[in-house]
């Protein structure tokens, strides 16, 4: 199965669930969690139901496209079930089945791994799912997002597209996976391997600190003031508190935080979050929260 | 003869934490007994009569013997006294009313009370009682309360919430089995309605199935898939790794079956399918930390050696389903392979570069926001070390090289993905840069003790480092005020101190507590130097509060520590002695009116303190006391020397040779004299005795 394929069937399988599928959020974000159909729908009382494939960048795991198993952007394939429903697990390993996985043949496991993200102010219990000792998916019902209690609690399926596809295709080096197939094929390789290359070069050694430091300063800034004005805009405030959170990652990156900084940068970051969190929550709460169920 | 039968309830769950598996087990049968034995269903619950099952989504327990119902007893209320229970008319009082109507009585037991009938009497007095029987109470209206009780009563810290219900446990709960003998007990557990079936092995026979009797519960899931046993699971995992050792292709082995990665995996599967994986030959290159820690504490796969005790590129991983075709086996191996590929490739770019030239790095890596980086942590480690070798003669040049080295590795790659190769690597990448083999050893052997039962440092280079390493962060902790309390200790205060307190007991260090404190302050820069050294006390009552449950695990009593320690403890090594010392005291005759003499010692030198000056032996008149003087004089002499040559338990014996003595002299002998020159000297000589004592203990801290 290629990687297209992939990403089609988990596609057909969730909206056969009744999820919305959407497009991938158009900024740089280390994790589907960070795209408002995932924070933004943790927040408050509606339910939701959405999947998506979503681009990550994690600038710190970047290898200049030498390493065969890790990268510095990879493909999450995010699911978004609120409230979890009480089959959630059943209808994830039914997912696996579809997509060509021997359930009774292969070592299917659900390990404790309790998810937590400092910057958005938000945890989560679940596991980390291996298949054969891999890593494969994240599975979290979240508890708190943006300092808020959820409530209902939004169950969140995160596949890692290379980890399965890897497992799919039998393949030792994430470059050699097939991307399609007919009518030539193309490889993960021929698509990113030059991106990785320099990406790496980018996130280890070229990119501008300054610029960064002064670009989430900005952004900062940015996103509290239109969480300030007498009609806050939590949407577009929530998008400077993503691209805040990449400038992060990059300076992490490039060595130029201490520890001390780093600590400081994340809970800059969280007080945004939670800043954002409230003004969606009374947002929604002005429009009477609309999705709830009469 | 009241029915009883079995119970059996079951929580099924989604996967839940294998830590918390037995715990979680044991719980739910103790909180079970308990509640059934205050519902009246069950006397004296013992855990023989139960049967507690655990895997990662079965939590179930059978008891059996329940009461079919609460047995029919009598429940006897009291009322008012009856003195006010009716008035001077003869009418019942509105208290008596009162009560009447809380029991429903009828007028037929008023009038029995008006006659001094059916009262409660006490030498207290006389009350109106009403007794009435509490019928008994089925078992089926009685469980779901208890269990639910049982439930929450787990001792789980961290509940989660899931879907759109309130209900909380640790993992979300999807079903409930609660049956009396063969029979539904209907009712509510977190929610869910109880019923009779459960559910099978996830992937080798899901769906769900009824279980006729309690007696069935572990049969029926067991031909389901699920070994809800917990022993039986364990004994059947241990059984298939033996196998495999002994059947090995190319010879036998052994498997490193460590109990917690057992337990682990035992906790992780309905049942257990022990199988053999292999890696790349040349990874046995890397250090063997790092491939114990890959295979260990990433993946949770049992290392496995040769007969020769060296590490195989093999391991054992446990799958929850049968490998019939080896592709979970080549799932195992293919990650294990990457993981040791990263470490590969780390250890590759990290040696690109000398440990040495990491140093100068040293300064852009924090430390502690008051106390510096890593740089200027490493120079006040270099000059501590070298005062620290002088004092316990260890090799001056050996530990500043180790301790200009000590803490490079923080820097690689390789420490920044295997945090806990800390001092392992540094002293491979050492190794191999060429440097003395003593100086190696010293980097990996700093951070140890790493736990309570861990091995010590075995070279003196290592104890040097190991000790200043521990010392920096414990004068620089006080110093600026971040002691840790109670639950917080981030910096892991205090597990450095049990270190250095263990290292001082255990390699008999002639070193003082204080001193090592006081050279640790001078290494900081001003102002915190004073801040540290100003910190003293402090940092020497935590230290005394570690000894002190230190001393009270190797089973001295408190009175015994506190009179060892009263008298000064900070030549740590002569403590455990001076400990036995008194321990034997005590066990002798004549020790309790010794310790009593010395309370009163304590006390009149307290109450009537003697002037200034020496002993005046012309001043001492009668027999006693200068009999008393005099034996005193040799017997504190030896005990000097006793003490000096370590034999404390001996200078207590001598010591103890003056009880006679001082017995006598408290019978024939005035203390508190008229005559102040005379007073004064008789406590001189008291005070002389005490002395004599406290080389050793302060006896009058002996309780009773």
């Amino acid at each position: 199965m290629t990687l297209q394929e992939l990403l089609r069937e988990l596609q057909e399988f969730w909206s056969g669930q009744g999820c919305v599928i959407l497009p991938a959020l158009d900024l740089p974000v280390g994790a589907g969690t960070f795209h408002p159909e995932t924070f933004l729908r943790a927040i408050g009382p509606e339910p939701w139901k959405c999947a998506f494939a979503q681009p990550c960048r994690r600038p710190a795991d970047g290898r200049y496209g030498d390493n065969p198993n890790r990268l510095q952007r990879y493909y999450q394939f995010q699911v978004v079930l609120k409230p979890s429903p009480d089959d959630i697990q059943d209808l994830y390993l039914e997912s696996l089945a579809r997509l060509g996985v021997a359930l009774d043949a292969n070592d299917v496991r659900f390990v404790e791994d309790d998810w937590e993200s400092p910057t958005l102010g938000a945890w989560g219990r679940g596991w980390e799912v291996q298949l054969n000792g891999m890593e494969i998916s994240q599975f979290t019902y979240f508890q708190q997002a943006g300092g808020r209690e959820c409530a209902p609690v939004l169950g969140e399926i995160t596949y890692g597209v290379e980890r399965l596809g890897m497992f799919l295709q039998q393949a030792d080096n994430v470059y050699n996976l097939l991307w399609r197939a007919a009518p030539g094929p193309v490889t993960y390789g021929d698509l990113f391997h030059r991106n990785e290359v320099e990406q790496s070069e980018y996130n280890f050694r070229r990119a501008d600190t300054a610029l960064l430091a002064q670009q989430f300063d900005g952004c900062e800034a940015e996103c509290a003031r239109l969480l300030e004005d007498g009609e806050p805009l939590p949407l577009p405030a929530y998008e400077q508190l993503v691209l805040c959170s990449h400038a992060f990652n990059l300076l992490d990156a490039r060595h130029a935080v201490s520890v001390t900084e780093r600590q400081q940068y994340i809970l800059r970051i969280r007080a945004l979050a939670r800043r954002v969190a409230d003004a969606q929550y009374a947002a929604r709460e002005a429009l009477g929260f609309p999705l709830v169920p009469a | 003869m009241t029915r009883t039968d079995s119970v059996l309830f079951e929580l099924g769950t989604e996967e839940l934490p294998p830590r918390l598996l037995g715990t979680l087990r044991d719980a739910l049968r103790d909180e079970t007994l308990a509640g059934l034995g205050k519902a009246g269903l069950i006397d004296n619950g013992s855990p023989a009569a139960t049967d507690a099952y655990a895997s990662p989504q079965h939590l179930a327990l059978v008891v059996r013997g329940v009461r079919g119902e609460t047995p029919r007893r009598e429940e006897r209320l009291r009322g008012p006294a009856a003195r006010v229970a009716f008035d001077d008319t003869g009418a019942p009082t509105r208290a008596l009313l009162g009560f009447a109507g809380k029991c429903a009585a009828d007028d037929d037991q008023i009038e029995r009370w008006s006659r001094g009938l059916d009262l409660e009497t006490t030498d207290k007095g006389s009350w109106v009682a009403f007794r009435r029987e509490v019928p008994p109470r089925p078992a089926a209206d009685l469980l779901p309360a208890v269990l639910a009780e049982a439930v929450a009563a787990l001792p789980v810290d961290a509940r989660m919430r899931w879907g759109d219900t309130a209900a909380e446990f640790v993992r979300p709960v999807r079903w409930v089995v609660l049956l009396y003998g063969d029979e539904v007990v209907e009712g509510e557990i977190l929610g869910i309605p109880c019923g009779s079936r459960s559910r099978g092995h996830r992937f080798l026979n899901p769906g769900m199935f009824p279980v006729p009797a309690p007696g069935d519960y572990a049969e029926v899931l067991r031909t389901h898939g699920v070994m809800v046993d917990m022993d039986e699971r364990e004994a059947s995992l241990r059984r298939q790794i033996a196998d495999l050792e002994s059947n090995w292709p190319g010879g036998a082995v052994r498997a490193d079956t460590d109990p917690g990665l057992v337990s682990e995996a035992v906790c992780s599967v309905e049942q257990p399918h022990a199988l053999r994986g292999e890696f790349d030959r040349r990874f046995l290159e890397l250090p063997v930390e790092v491939v114990t820690s890959v295979l260990r504490g990433q993946q949770k796969y049992l290392p496995v050696y040769g007969e020769d005790g060296l590490l195989r590129p093999a391991f054992i991983a446990v799958a929850g389903v049968p490998d019939a075709s080896g592709a979970i086996a080549a799932g195992c191996e293919r990650v294990v392979q990457a993981r040791l590929q990263d470490a590969e490739f780390y250890r590759q770019q990290d040696q690109r570069r000398t440990l040495g030239s990491r140093v100068s790095d040293l300064k852009r890596v924090g430390f502690h926001r008051k106390l510096g980086n890593l740089g200027d942590r490493t120079r006040r480690l270099i000059a501590l070390g070298a005062r620290l070798a002088e004092i316990l003669e260890a090799p001056v040049e050996t530990c500043a090289r180790a301790a200009e080295l000590g803490k490079a590795d923080l820097t690689t790659d390789m420490v920044q993905s295997f945090p806990d190769l800390q001092g392992v690597t540094g002293a491979h990448y050492a190794r191999a840069d060429g440097e003395q083999e003593a100086v190696c050893v010293a980097i990996r052997e700093q951070y140890l003790p790493r736990h309570a039962a861990d091995e010590l440092p075995q070279s003196p280079a290592g104890t040097v480092l190991a000790l200043a390493d521990r010392m920096d962060l414990l004068a620089g902790v006080f110093g600026v005020a971040e002691a840790p309390s109670g639950s917080r200790d981030p910096l892991g205060v205090r597990r450095a101190c049990l270190g250095v307190l263990r290292m001082i007991l255990e390699g008999d260090l002639a070193v003082s507590v204080r001193d090592l404190y006081i050279l640790a302050s001078e290494q900081y820069p001003q102002p915190l130097r004073d801040s540290c050294m100003d910190a003293q006390e402090q940092a020497l009552e935590y230290f005394a509060d570690r000894l002190r449950g230190h001393m009270l695990e190797r089973g001295f009593a408190a009175d015994e520590i506190e009179a060892v320690l009263e008298t000064g403890w900070e030549e740590v090594r002569h403590v455990p002695a001076r400990l036995e010392a008194v321990r034997e005291f005590r066990a002798h005759p004549e020790g309790a009116a010794l310790a009593e003499a010395h309370k009163r010692i304590r006390n009149l030198l307290r109450e009537a303190p003697p002037a200034g000056g020496d002993l005046d032996p012309d001043a001492l008149q009668e027999p006693a006391e200068r009999r008393l003087s005099s034996l005193l004089d040799s017997a504190s002499g030896e005990a000097r020397e006793l003490c000096a040559a370590g034999r404390y338990a001996d200078a207590l014996r001598r010591l103890s040779e003056l009880s006679a003595p001082v017995a006598e002299f408290f019978d024939q002998v005035l203390v508190l004299a008229e005559d102040e020159k005379i007073r004064h000297n008789r406590l001189r000589l008291l005070q002389q005795l005490r002395e004599a004592f406290l080389m050793v203990a302060d006896l009058s801290r002996l309780q009773g």
